[in-house]
Order: C-alpha cells, then structure tokens, then sequence
C-alpha cells in the first residue's frame, strides 16, 4: 500500500501531539492543600492512558490534515455480464446515406441519415439494452484505432459513440487488421463464456491467406462470437445471397465473401440488418443466450483520500478526554466534596 | 436557594456563557471530528475545467528525441508518459476527452467524461495512442487544430483544446496559402503543447508490423510547400497560378519554420507553434512531466464556473485541531483573548526580564 499526502507540509504540525504530555484540557480546580488529597491510583492509570490516547489521536488528526491518501492501485473486480468487443467502421464510405433508396431519391440527391448516423443510433440502441456488459470500443478505417478497453462505465462508452459523429470519415476500410486487433481485447484473460466481437460495418473485405489463418485461429482460441451489423448503403447487395448464384460470382463480392467467411470459422456467427429494428432486438437479446461465467477484469483505482480513517480515528482515540472533561467537576459542590 | 441577582452578576454571567470553556471547545473538537469523518460533500461554486487533449501521432512523432525515466524515447512515448501523469494529477470534477490527429483530420476518441471516475478507461487509452494507427502519411498540424477547434464549436464550447505536437507540418506549408480558421474566432480558448527537441533528429521509418527499418531520407520527404514546387510538368517546377495569393510578411515565413533539404529531419518547432498560438489566443507550454502539465492547465483560465460537490473534511478538521489546540493550551481565555495573549507574550516577557533585572547599586 503507498500512502501520499495532498499537503504534505502542515505535517510540520506533527509536534502539537507533545501537548497532552504537557497539559490537560480539563479544568483544575483550586485546593487548600493537595496533602488532603488522596493517593488515587485509578485516577492515575485513567490519567496515563488519557494523555497516551490524546497524543495519538492528534497524530491521527495531522495525519488527516495531511490530506493522506492511498495512491492509485490495481484491483480485480468480479462482474456477471458479456465482454463485448465493438469494431465501429471510421471510414470515409460512412459518410455516405444509409439505407435502400428508391430510384429518384438518388437524382434528387436528398441527403438522409448516414451510415455513420445509423450505425451510431443503433450502438447507443445496443449499449443501453446491454447495462452491466463489458464493453470495449475499437475505431478501424485504414488501421484499427483502440479507442477503450473493456469497461462497465458505458457513460464513456456513450461518450466515445457520440464522438464517432464529429468530423468526416478517415480513409479506406481494413476489416482485416481490425478483426485481428479487435480479437486480442480477449488475450490474457480468463475465458468468461460470453465473449462477443461487434463488427458495425457498411461493406465487406477480401482477406489474404494468412489474415484469415490468423482471423481463424484468434477467433478459435478465444472462443469468441461473432456479430456483424451491416449498414447497407444505398445500391450496395445485400446479405441474403442469392442461392443459384455460383459460388466463384458470390465471392468476388467483399460482403458475400466476408459473410461466407466468418460463417466458416467454427465460431457462432449472426450476422443482422441495421435497417430492421427486430433483428437489432435479436442482436441485443442473442447475447443473453450465451453461456455466462463471472468476468474478471483489472481495474485501476485511483487515489483514495483516507480521511474519513484519519478523522475517525483521531474522533476515537480523543474520545476518552472529550468523555472526562464532560463528567468532570467544575466547583466543590457539596457532594464533589465528601 | 435564589438571590435576587444584581447587575454585575448577570455579567459575569453573560461573560461566562459566551466564553468558551475547556469542556465546550473539547466537545467542539469531538462535533467538529465526526463531521470530518462522515465526509460531508456540500456543492460550492468553483471554477471547473474541461479539456480535449489531442494528440499528434503522425510520423514525426516516432522521432526519438525525449527522455522518459531517464532512457531515450520516441516523443509518442513521452507523450503517453506525461499525459498519463497529468489526467492522474487533474483534480476530480475535471473533464478530459482524447482525440488524435494524423493526416489533415483530428479524431475525437471519446467526449470529455470526468477523470476520477474515469480514470481507468483513459489511463488505458492513452496507453494504446500510437503513430503505428495513423490512417494518413501527412502532418498538416494547423488543419488539425483547426478542425479539433470546429467539434468543439459545434458540440462543446466550454471545453478547451490541449494540442500535443512537435509543429511538424508535412508537407511544409507556403507562407503565402497557409491554411485559415473557418470558425468564430475566439470562441474556442485552449493550448498548443510542445513536444521534442530543438535541435533536429532523424525519423524513424517504421513498418507494419512495428520494426524499425532506417530512417527518412531526404528524397522521400517533400522538402518544400506545394506551391513552391509547383506542380508536376514536363519541364518540371511549373509555378502555379498566383490568384487570391495573401500578402507575405517576412517575419510570418520566418516563423513557419520551413527547412528546404531537411525536412526529413525533426526539431519541436516552437517558434511557429508559438506563431500559431498566437494568432489564435491560445496559450504555449512545452511539455514537460506530466504533474507540471497538470498544474498549468489548472492554473489557467477557467472553463466554467459550477456548483461542484465539495469534500470538506480537511477544513472540518482544521477547525477541529483548533478548537483542541484551544482546549489544551490555555482554556479559560476566549479565542480572540487567547490570541492578544500570545501576541503580546514577547512584549510581556520583555516586560519580565526588564523588572527582574538586578538593580544596579
């Protein structure tokens, strides 16, 4: 445990604890004589530990003043819920209008919602159906950008949606990259049977051999869902291919083969339509049906003020003379006198 | 047993009441402790800060020219240092938002959100910042700053920018068509900081998969502004047309900064990160350890003004070593008697000394 202080100067008032040893805060009352007074054994002991409990619990007091803290520390915190990876899509494609358009629509040029518009309103949509989730959010446009781990304080991750709206699209589309930095948010941590990664993307990609191999293997390892929003842009297919089409046709298509693809893996894989509100409801409700083990994860506590320890502490250990002084005799009354 | 009371005791009386015996300061002392031990919050008007820190991850910033715990770093890692040092050493009610900048684009991360409460989730993404998720090769620093500067019109005026950078544009810019604000002037107040050295170093080329292989070399590197090179013909440098050009002053292109022939070379340009946070009333700071950074930003101008949840704990407690200090050093004075007596204690023991003195026979 490393302790610090915000003032570590008015420890300098650490000597006023020599005051009890010096003197007692309870009045003294003037007697003829002290050879009439008794030898009091009692009221000696009482005397010693009165002045040994002030002088600490002014320590203590000090101590408080100090502003003396915990400095920040790594705890491991137990939670219930999924650990879910989001990979938002940042490119400049998301820019563009969001949804299927009907033919004059596209000469009238009307500019509507935009994919990035979309694929935000369903996240925010997503978060809030899922309250105490892990989530950790992964930018991707030409390389992946970590945007924040996994996290329980979906106020940020809120934060960082509502971000994701500012400024225009960064540059072309890596799912490839993505994929393979969003699957190492699970390494090195204990398999929790509710891992999901969250692709919200408008387009597919064609991977390399060894991207897949690689894909494939992390997916495996980590036993992790897939899920893919797809934000269907105008005059781009959709997922539903169609059956008679040849397989070699289907491919050259980047959504068809990355559909194709992530359903190959050997891991559950959904894949679901932005555009049709109970398939986001499925999305969000599919989660709970996977198996559920305790998440741990490592937290960093920031610096905890002990002031309440330090304060109460002093509170205590002054007690015992704040009691005294209260039964104390203020004057040779007539009973005080026998 | 009553007595008709005569004035002079009703006095005496009064005086006793209101003077503060031992008994009444030490159950103070106790009232005051338990207070400060349930940690009371009570909202007070304070000034609050909020900032969005950007940071600079183009190329030039692998430029290992910093130092973090004493061994050499690239300026992406000190940056990574310090900030994580200045979010911890903001006081709690501060707001910080990241963002990062590459190419002519800044890119908000995540909205301010509080730094006690979320100081894991920033630790950890300043952690990742790195040039390795640039999304372009350029550095055009002042499109950037201008473009952090327009979110924070747009959403969040209150909110000041905290630009990290080295000044580095690339590719250099032209005095006479250097990018202009579009915005509100002085609307968005916040601070350019500067990272690196000023004595020029070589950058690192750095691949894929994060290796180091070889650094910059002077023709891979556009050495002058596009409009000095003029654009591509066959006889080569064909100027381009000079319409709408602004006026050049000497001192401007000066302080640009420009190094034709090495600009595959990396210095902190201070002088015209200066430049630029002049002309846009924001104010300059060098970077240095993460706790100094904090303590500027702080001490600088306000963002706002709001009713914070105070902790008052400490001044309870103050005031509770007080009032004990009063109960055990001499108790039957009142605290403003107590005082006179222990300001006058060197004149009466002058006093003291002068009449004890032997008399001279």
């Amino acid at each position: 445990m490393n302790l610090s202080f915000d003032t570590p100067w008015l420890l300098l008032a650490l000597p006023l604890a020599l005051l009890p040893l010096l003197r007692t805060p309870i009045q003294s009352l003037p007697h003829p004589w002290l050879g009439l007074v008794p030898e009091d054994p009692l009221g000696n002991t009482l005397n010693a530990v009165l002045r040994v409990a002030a002088v600490l619990g002014i320590v203590a007091l000090v101590l408080g003043l100090a502003g003396l803290a915990r400095g920040e520390r790594v705890i491991e915190t137990v939670g219930t819920g999924a650990e879910i990876v989001v990979m938002l899509d940042r490119s400049r494609s998301m820019d563009q209008g969001f949804g299927r358009t009907v033919g004059y629509e596209q000469l009238l040029m009307t500019q509507g919602e935009t994919k990035n518009g979309a694929a935000r309103r369903v996240l925010t949509e997503f978060v809030k159906g899922r309250p105490n989730d892990a989530i950790g959010l992964l930018a991707f446009s030409t390389r992946p950008i970590h945007v924040l781990p996994l996290t329980t304080r979906h106020e940020v991750v809120q934060a960082a949606i509502d971000a994701a709206g500012l400024g225009r699209g960064l540059a072309e589309t890596d799912i490839g990259l993505a994929m393979i930095d969003g699957l190492h948010y699970f390494d090195e941590r204990p398999y929790t049977g509710s891992r999901v990664l969250l692709l919200v993307s408008d387009g597919g990609a064609q991977l390399d051999e060894l991207t897949q191999h690689r894909i494939v293997e992390a997916a495996r390892k980590h036993r992790v869902s897939l899920y893919w929003i797809y934000l269907r842009g105008r005059g781009s297919p959709g997922l539903k291919v169609e059956t008679n089409a040849e397989s070699g046709q289907r491919d050259a298509v980047p959504e068809y083969f990355l559909d194709r693809f992530f359903g190959e893996i050997g891991v559950p894989y959904r894949a679901y339509e932005a555009e049709d509100p109970q398939q986001l409801k499925a999305a969000v409700s599919d989660i709970d049906r996977l198996q559920r083990l305790p998440t741990r994860t490592t937290e960093v506590v920031p610096r905890q003020s002990l002031a309440s320890l330090t304060f109460g502490l002093a509170l205590l250990l002054l007690l015992p003379v704040v009691i005294v002084s209260a039964l104390q005799v203020t004057r040779w009354s007539r009973s005080a006198a026998h | 047993m009553s007595e008709p009371l005569t004035p002079e005791t009703r006095l005496q009386r009064l005086r006793r009441l209101l003077m503060p015996t031992r008994r009444a300061m030490l159950n103070s002392a106790a009232i005051l402790l338990l207070l400060a031990a349930i940690r009371p919050e009570v909202p007070l008007l304070r000034p609050v800060h909020s900032f969005f820190f950007v940071v600079d991850i183009s190329m030039s910033m692998h430029t290992r020219d910093m130092h973090v715990d004493g061994e050499l770093a690239s300026r992406a890692a000190a940056v990574r240092h310090s900030l994580t040092d200045a979010l911890r050493d903001l006081p709690c009610g501060t707001r910080a938002g990241l963002g990062v900048f590459a190419g002519y684009q800044t890119m908000m991360l995540y909205k301010p959100v509080e730094v006690c409460g979320h100081y894991n989730e920033l630790a950890s993404t300043v952690a990742k910042i790195s040039p390795q998720s640039i999304w372009a090769s350029d550095s055009e620093i002042a499109k950037g700053v201008y473009n952090a500067m327009g979110f924070l019109e747009e959403t969040d005026r209150e909110t000041q920018l905290v630009f990290i950078t080295d000044g580095h544009e690339a590719p250099p810019i032209s005095a006479r068509y250097r990018p202009q604000f579009r915005g509100t002037p002085d609307v968005i107040k916040g601070w350019l900081v500067g990272v690196g050295e000023l004595t020029l170093s070589p950058i690192p080329k750095i691949d894929d998969r994060g290796r180091q292989v070889g650094v910059w070399r002077e023709q891979e590197v556009a050495q002058q502004d596009p409009y000095t090179t003029g654009r591509s013909s066959s006889t080569g440098g064909e100027k381009m047309v000079d319409v709408g050009a602004g006026q050049i002053s000497a001192d401007v292109a000066a302080r640009l900064q420009n190094r034709p022939g090495r600009e595959h070379l990396s210095e902190l340009r201070e002088t015209y990160l200066k430049l630029l946070a002049e002309e846009l009333g924001f104010d300059y700071a060098r970077m240095g350890g993460g706790t100094l950074l904090a303590a500027r930003l702080i001490g600088g101008k306000a963002s706002a003004w709001h009713w914070v949840p105070t902790q008052l704990s400490q001044g309870l407690g103050a005031l509770a070593a007080l009032c004990l200090l009063f109960a055990y050093w001499r108790s039957n004075l009142s605290p403003l008697e107590w005082t006179a007596y222990w300001l006058t204690w060197p004149w009466r023991r002058w006093r003291a000394r002068v009449t004890s003195l032997p008399r001279p026979s």
